[in-house]
């Protein structure tokens, strides 16, 4: 945890910003833990959500609109369900592979379209119609990377945390959930 | 988006306005939005309220949340719910149950009573008697004649006959002869 006042200190960020972002809705009001202090009442923050929000605020917010800005960081993506319409607007996604999670999968939601963005990017590497009937359920978060690895032939893997793989295994690709997400909430 | 005139009284349901003008006395049953919202008499919203630009010169109760841009009110404002805003003007009596998250908050009154206070800019000056707070925590922040818990902000200016538990400061701090204060902290 982090307090606020330290916080704005190792942010070099001032309460004024603080809580602009908290009004614009860029942080989330839940991210704000009261807690009792001898001078009264201090906020604290979960420094592994706080540090990562208040850096890609300051490093995009110069670059899109606040409404932009809000869809880039928006935690409820990962809850919300997507349209067909705006699906076809994210780049890259082949639609074949589209087609076949669609097909098993009525309602699509941020998991999906990030696994089929993978699925398409990594298509010369790893072929989805292995992949056609694994559940992917497990999958549900945005820690998660995935990685192609090499060794007698391709294989692909998702990880929560830091890989440790066998030396003989050849990283290929690696591709970060968090980073798709962004991708893809720039597109919407 | 309809305008909305009330001249006597009356009540409206919830929805999006672009101007509401009441001259007289209203009611809001519903969640509010409103481009333009204008009073001059009295006004009680039951539940939350979207005012984007706001002038209220008689007085106003919100029951619920009060969120907008440029709120200005020389009468009586009341919020039991939370207050976002950018920017807000208040030269009447203001007693706000819960918190207050404003860019620029800019009080004179006479007698008023808030929460805590999160902004940016945050100025109160208290003419006649004191005005309470709990906490505010501003970039700047000048209270006159103002009695709280704790002020924490980057420049802190205190003065008059207010009183405070606690102060902590980043770059700047006055204080006045005849204020009272028991813990100054610098960050």
């Amino acid at each position: 945890m982090i307090s606020k006042k330290d916080l704005l200190i190792e942010m070099n960020i001032s309460y004024g910003q603080l809580y602009r972002w908290k009004r614009e809705g860029l942080i989330p009001n839940e991210w704000f833990n009261k807690q009792a202090v001898s001078t009264g009442q201090e906020t604290y923050f979960k420094r592994e959500l706080i540090i990562p929000r208040i850096q890609k605020i300051l490093e995009l917010k110069d670059m899109y609109q606040l409404d932009q800005l809000r869809a880039f960081l928006n935690p409820d993506l990962e809850k919300r369900p997507f349209n067909m319409r705006e699906i076809v607007l994210i780049e890259d996604l082949d639609p074949f592979i589209l087609k076949m999670f669609a097909m098993r999968k009525p309602i699509l939601y941020l998991y999906d379209i990030i696994l089929i963005y993978i699925f398409s990017l990594c298509k010369e590497d790893i072929s989805f119609e292995d992949y056609k009937e694994t559940d992917f359920s497990a999958i549900n978060c945005l820690t998660y990377t995935c990685y192609i690895v090499e060794s007698d032939r391709k294989y692909i893997l998702f990880a929560k945390d830091e890989l440790i793989m066998d030396h003989h295994l050849k990283i290929i690709k690696q591709i970060r959930f968090e980073d798709v997400a962004n991708m893809i909430a720039k597109n919407l | 988006m309809e305008d909305i005139k009330i001249v006597g009284s009356g009540s409206i349901n919830g929805g999006s306005y672009k101007n509401i003008r009441v001259a007289g006395s209203a009611k809001m049953t519903g969640s509010i939005q409103v481009e333009q919202l204008n009073v001059a008499g009295a006004c009680v919203f039951i539940e939350n309220a979207d005012v984007q630009s706001g002038h209220i010169s008689g007085s106003c109760r919100f029951q619920k949340n009060l969120k907008g841009n440029e709120l200005h009110c020389s009468g009586t404002i009341t919020v039991m719910g939370e207050t976002e805003a950018e920017t807000l003007h208040l030269s009447g009596k203001g007693q706000f149950s819960q918190d207050i998250n404003v860019d620029h908050l800019q009080v004179k009154t006479k007698d008023s009573t808030f929460q805590n206070i999160y902004g940016d800019i945050v100025f109160i000056e208290s003419k006649h008697g004191l005005t309470k707070v709990r906490d505010i925590e501003a970039t700047s922040i000048e209270v006159i004649n103002v009695v709280g818990n704790r002020l924490s902000g980057d420049e802190v200016i205190v003065k008059g006959n207010s009183e405070f538990t606690v102060i902590e400061y980043r770059k700047k701090l006055e204080i006045g002869k005849t204020v009272r204060v028991e813990q100054i902290i610098h960050l």
